[in-house]
């Protein structure tokens, strides 16, 4: 599809990668727990499975504004059939901290902390929120259909707007969920740095 | 020459920084809100809270985002300056870039104390909100389009005397979600009315009454949670008023229960002068979508010397730079306030370190430049949509803090100015001067 660009992992590059950074590995993709213990394989799925990514922070307050979209399109993801994760990009978050977040946020999705930024590299993630839709494939990789905000609600850092009213990350979850081409694959995201390790 | 040789070789250098050497500028620039219970969204009290967030925080002063400050060099000097010297932000900018180090000192310091509001003086009075009320999660669409995150709560005051006040306060439960606060004295039940007239707690409009503009009686703003006037200066409150507060509030994503309260700061009326406002600016805004670089003035004649003590601006954000300036009888001009990059979140008042002494047959000439396209990233709506808005009081605005020589000549002031706000709303008036396409000033 034009503009979607394919950035599926090797699995033996990938094998390597966790085994070096020591973490469980089943079936080629990262194992990352929940907020409540729960094991996840957020890269891995069955194929033609949409999996959408945000990555967040506790305390950014771009991200936390956004909380209630994140949520509406986490409940239109798993409606579709889909899994969706928020991804935490802290080193230093307990796992106290993030179930009580969630519970401010109301938010219902699994919240992993990628506190290796195992995720963030893979993605390369750069900002708070940021949006992934990939699309599993057959060989145990994916392709990432959309990258991006989450919304129109800020014009850049700093600058906020007074409503949404472009759904980016939804609009993108349905035209996937439909199987229809994506109509901007890539909007640039405003938020908080994720400060690499 | 030798002294200040010895002041370079002893104060750090760019490049030279550590923890020890930084912390005193997070300490004085940061920290005010920048901590735990503060109107900012993280602490940075230690090194840990500047350093994970060290690239981040480095793009933002890059782009003079932080610290908020409106003003621009070109006014009067004003108390509780927050901008940052610019040595001072490149130092800063130099150390995060070079990871944050800590140094080698053996006890580099801990965490900085976050400043101790003063004491308030005996005898502040302090009004709560009486129900409860909530900000909610994400902007709620109101019937008002243009004043969304806007409402308005009366405080009844039962006071049975005259009370004089020389500082205004606002204590929250949610810092981190209010951005303006602004405060008017009703003794005519009017905002009782209003709040009558919507069943819910306080009601869904601006706070002006009539063509009493909020903030005549002070206003709060983010990191401001206290106004004081000058000695010699005080509001007056008549018996049996009410406070009526107009709250702007940012939605942080989740539900914030306000258990906020006003303080009233009593003052010693003797010798003493009662504040009054006078209002510079446009009460009709007509731009259409996508329409850039607009600029336009009102102009207000003194009628009376007015000693003026503080400026209170008010926008919103298709307005991009104001700027007040007085001209003298004589010729001389003066620049009052300017500011080049205006954002509404960051609304507060400016008390002027001196009173400023304006002799009658001055004119006020406020100027706004706005921008309702796109290439306006403050824009509220995306795509930009066609704004027409009017409030009586003024859309962009200067409210002028000060008083006339004598009481009747502060009523000789407030009458003029709002002589002049009924007259802007009416077309092709000489003092109203529209100047499209012209540069910013």
């Amino acid at each position: 599809m034009p503009g979607q660009c394919r950035t599926s992992i090797p699995p033996l590059k990938l094998m390597l990668m966790l085994l070096c950074m020591g973490m469980a590995c089943c079936t080629g993709n990262p194992k990352l727990a929940d907020h409540h213990g729960m094991d996840h394989f957020p890269l891995a799925g069955s194929p033609d499975q949409l999996v959408v990514l945000v990555f967040s922070s506790t305390d950014c307050p771009i991200a936390n504004a956004m909380a209630p979209d994140i949520e509406r399109a986490s409940q239109e993801t798993t409606e579709a059939g889909g899994r969706f994760y928020l991804v935490h990009a802290r080193q230093d978050l307990s796992d106290e901290r993030t179930r009580a977040h969630a519970k401010q946020y109301k938010l219902s999705m699994p919240v992993i902390v990628d506190r290796s930024h195992t995720l963030v590299k893979a993605l390369n993630a750069t900002v708070t929120p940021e949006a992934f839709v990939l699309r599993m494939d057959e060989n145990g990789g994916y392709t990432v259909i959309y990258q991006g905000s989450v919304n129109n609600l800020y014009g850049s850092v700093g600058n906020r707007r007074q409503n949404v009213t472009e759904h980016h990350l939804r609009d993108a979850i349905r035209s996937a969920s439909a199987g229809e081409a994506i109509e901007v694959p890539r909007r640039t995201p405003f938020g908080c740095f994720i400060e690499r390790n | 020459m030798l002294p200040l040789l010895y002041c370079l070789l002893a104060s750090p250098t760019v490049g030279t920084d550590t923890w020890t050497t930084i912390a005193p500028i997070v300490a004085n620039h940061c920290v005010d809100c920048h901590q735990e219970t503060g109107s900012a969204p993280f602490p940075l009290r230690t090194h840990a809270d500047v350093s994970r967030r060290r690239r981040f925080i480095a793009e933002i002063l890059r782009r003079e985002l932080m610290p908020p400050w409106l003003p621009g060099s070109g006014g009067l000097p004003v108390h509780d300056d927050r901008s940052m010297p610019e040595p001072e932000r490149t130092r800063l900018i130099t150390w995060l870039e070079a990871g944050a180090p800590v140094g080698n000192a053996e006890e580099p310091p801990g965490p900085i104390t976050p400043p101790n509001p003063k004491a308030l003086p005996s005898g502040t009075v302090t009004i709560p909100l009486k129900e409860p009320f909530s900000i909610p999660p994400e902007t709620i669409e109101n019937e008002h389009r243009h004043h969304q995150d806007t409402w308005t709560f009366v405080m009844p005051l039962e006071n049975e005397e005259t009370m004089h006040v020389q500082g205004v306060g606002w204590t929250t439960a949610a810092p981190e979600a209010i951005h303006t606060v602004t405060l008017l004295a009703d003794d005519r039940c009017r905002g009782r009315k209003r709040d009558d007239y919507d069943p819910r707690v306080g009601y869904e409009r601006d706070g002006d009454l009539d063509q009493d503009i909020s903030g005549s009686f002070g206003a709060l703003g983010v990191g401001f949670p206290r106004m004081m006037l000058p000695d010699g200066f005080h509001w007056t409150i008549p018996p049996a008023s009410d406070l009526v507060v107009e709250l702007k509030y940012r939605p942080v994503g989740r539900e914030l229960p306000l258990k906020d309260a006003v303080q009233l700061i009593p003052a010693d009326p003797i010798g003493s002068r009662s504040v009054i406002p006078v209002v510079t600016g446009l009460n009709r805004v007509k731009l259409d979508a996508g329409q850039a670089d607009y600029t336009e003035e009102d102009r207000f004649v003194l009628p009376v010397d007015f000693d003026v003590v503080a400026v209170i601006p008010r926008g919103r954000n298709e307005c991009r730079s104001m700027r007040l300036t007085a001209e003298l009888p004589g010729g001389e001009q003066r620049v009052l306030i300017d500011i080049p990059e205006w954002d509404a979140h960051y609304r507060r008042p400016f008390v002027f370190k001196t009173v400023h002494s304006l002799p009658a047959g001055t004119t006020l000439t406020s100027r706004f430049t706005l921008d309702n396209s796109d290439a306006n990233p403050r824009n509220p709506y995306d795509p930009p949509e066609d704004l027409r808005i009017g409030r009586r009081t003024g859309v962009v605005c200067f409210t002028l803090l000060g008083a006339g020589r004598t009481d009747a000549e502060s009523q000789t002031l407030m009458d003029a100015s709002k002589w002049t706000m009924d007259r802007r709303g009416m077309k092709d008036i000489p003092m109203r001067t529209p100047i499209p396409s012209s540069p910013t000033p």
